[in-house]
């Protein structure tokens, strides 16, 4: 196997962990839509850790190795239609997931001052913050960019 | 079917496969690491959205990865199509019954939690099963191994 045959298969498992990644966090976010104890929301923390790791693992393998491959094999360019296509939708991906982040950040945040101020029981105000409408839609939207990512790299419009 | 709406729903199955079953080792391993079985209760059932994610992701990549492999004139019989076979037999003979057992662990830990909501040695044991460990484990590395004979096809 060629350097370029590695870097392919690395750029291909970037995106099995990025993708693994994107739809843990859809488990945790039914999961937390549910949850309306500090104690509850607070449980999730290992596993989004988990999530977000494997999402910045993926991102970042998918994109370098993708620019990596971009200029190194022959046939393809870095200013073509198609690569610079997948590279606007993985900024906009991670600019949506970010975005879900710092919703669902919130809700964790709020979980543990309630905790700290001795508020154990369920909150609806915790459940508001938790069923955040904005943190879906982003997280819904990350979730269909990177699908069409997926389309541009097997189609190659204009390739 | 072109080869790459072929492509496009073998890759998009895959990615589902995986990504389920990684979503769901993940809220099993956090589930092992609480006492309460409310907590347990919580990361198991947190998990359910990933079963059906698996084994649609699992139908969509082998439907259409023997669509792919007739229509690109690979040998069926080859090396690495014939282990990712074994291996897949094996995740799906595995699957059915890691996935019995943990769907009786969280009712259990759903029981416990609405009684007294305490520890329970029972449901300790139940999570920390060496067998199922071993099994779940063996899962997990299957579907890895599938990853690298697609991606290497050694």
């Amino acid at each position: 196997m060629s350097l370029d045959d590695w870097i392919l298969s690395l750029h291909v498992l970037s995106a099995f962990a990025y993708v693994a990644g994107v739809v843990l966090f859809w488990a945790l976010i039914v999961a937390v839509r549910r949850t309306e104890t500090p104690e509850g929301t607070t449980r999730m923390e290992s596993a989004a850790k988990v999530g977000n790791a494997a999402v910045a693992i993926g991102a970042t393998g998918t994109i370098v190795l993708g620019i990596w491959l971009a200029f190194s094999v022959g046939g393809y360019d870095i200013w073509d239609g198609w690569i610079i296509a997948a590279l606007v939708l993985w900024l906009l991906a991670a600019e949506t997931g970010r975005r879900t982040g710092a919703e669902y950040t919130a809700g964790m945040k709020k979980a543990q001052e309630l905790h700290a101020a001795g508020q154990t029981g369920p909150s609806a105000e915790l459940l508001a913050v938790n069923r955040t409408r904005r943190g879906l839609v982003m997280h819904a939207l990350s979730s269909l960019l990177i699908l069409l990512i997926l389309v541009d790299m097997i189609w190659k419009p204009g390739a | 079917m072109s080869t790459e709406w072929l492509l496009f729903l073998h890759l998009a199955g895959a990615f589902l496969f995986v990504a389920g079953a990684v979503a769901a080792a993940t809220l099993r391993i956090a589930a092992m690491r609480r006492e309460r079985p409310s907590e347990i209760a919580l990361l198991m059932r947190a998990a359910r959205p990933a079963v059906p994610l698996i084994a649609g992701g699992l139908v969509l990549a082998l439907v259409f990865g023997f669509l792919l492999a007739d229509h690109l004139g690979i040998d069926l019989g080859a090396t690495w199509l014939t282990a990712t076979f074994v291996l897949l037999a094996w995740a799906v003979f595995v699957g059915g019954l890691t996935g019995r057992q943990d769907r009786h662990t969280r009712e259990l830990a759903e029981r416990l939690a609405s009684e007294d909501d305490s520890p329970s040695a029972e449901l300790r044991q139940r999570l920390g099963d060496p067998l199922n460990l071993a099994l779940n484990a063996s899962l997990l590395v299957a579907t890895i191994s599938i990853v690298a004979l697609m991606v290497w096809k050694p």
